[in-house]
């Protein structure tokens, strides 16, 4: 069993021994983050942000109209 | 390294920047030994660190962040093989299947033959082997990557190596037995 287990190990390491993995791939994660994040909000995030913003703005009048 | 995460979460790109090159070369060749060539590993690598920097928020700080970013590679390499079945299928039918840099580099007999016969087992068996024997994970690792019982991840593992075995010995068998016919 050993020595399979051995051998194993030795041809995955033979056979990855060559790789390089090209800059061109880093680029492209990066490029593929920007542009995500270049994506406007969802649009259930554009219909909760007003709501929350006119909740806010109810709470705080309350105590405004009472001064 | 904690502390690195928690700036890649942060979505900081120098940490982002640092994050991949600690841990590309090892889910490069994480992929290519599961899609088995050049082409396939490059787009596995990429989606799989997309998919990384982009859900680094649900990852748990307390478990390990290797296994995790293992489980990230599997699941992307496993989809890539779906996703590209037709494909996969015509490169069989046709016989253009990519020649991969090990095809090369590889010089001794035995190492072919094994290389060849990994290559031939099913992909459950085969993530199992890889994250054993390239990523050196222990059999509880291996469960909590692959989410699945530690029973079940000895049992593939010993499926594997006595495929891999029976299969070695066939082949010596018929080779030993060419040489026979020949002389």
């Amino acid at each position: 069993m050993n020595d399979l287990e051995n051998q194993i190990r030795r041809t995955f390491d033979a056979a990855c021994d060559e790789l390089v993995l090209t800059p061109r791939v880093k680029d492209e994660v990066f490029e593929q983050l920007e542009q995500l994040e270049r994506i406007p909000l969802p649009y259930s995030m554009m219909i909760r942000i007003p709501v929350v913003v006119s909740f806010f703005t109810t709470i705080m009048s309350v105590p405004i109209a009472v001064y | 390294m904690n502390k690195l995460i928690r700036r890649c979460k942060e979505q900081n790109k120098t940490a982002l920047g640092e994050l991949y090159e600690q841990y590309s070369k090892q889910v490069y060749r994480t992929a290519f030994l599961l899609t088995r060539s050049v082409a396939n590993a490059e787009d596995v690598t990429q989606e799989t660190f997309l998919r990384v920097f982009t859900k680094l928020g649900s990852y748990d700080e307390t478990k390990s962040f290797e296994a995790w970013l293992y489980r990230v590679t599997i699941n992307v390499a496993k989809n890539y093989f779906r996703k590209n079945k037709v494909m996969r299928f015509w490169e069989l039918v046709t016989g253009r299947e990519h020649e991969t840099p090990a095809d090369y580099v590889l010089k001794r007999e035995q190492d072919i033959m094994l290389w060849n016969q990994i290559r031939s087992l099913p992909y459950k068996l085969q993530s199992v082997i890889v994250l054993k024997y390239l990523n050196e994970c222990s059999q509880e690792e291996i469960s909590e990557i692959l989410g699945i019982p530690v029973g079940t991840v000895k049992s593939r593992l010993n499926s594997g190596l006595k495929k891999l075995r029976n299969q070695i010995s066939e082949e010596y068998t018929d080779s030993i037995q060419e040489v026979i016919c020949h002389e």
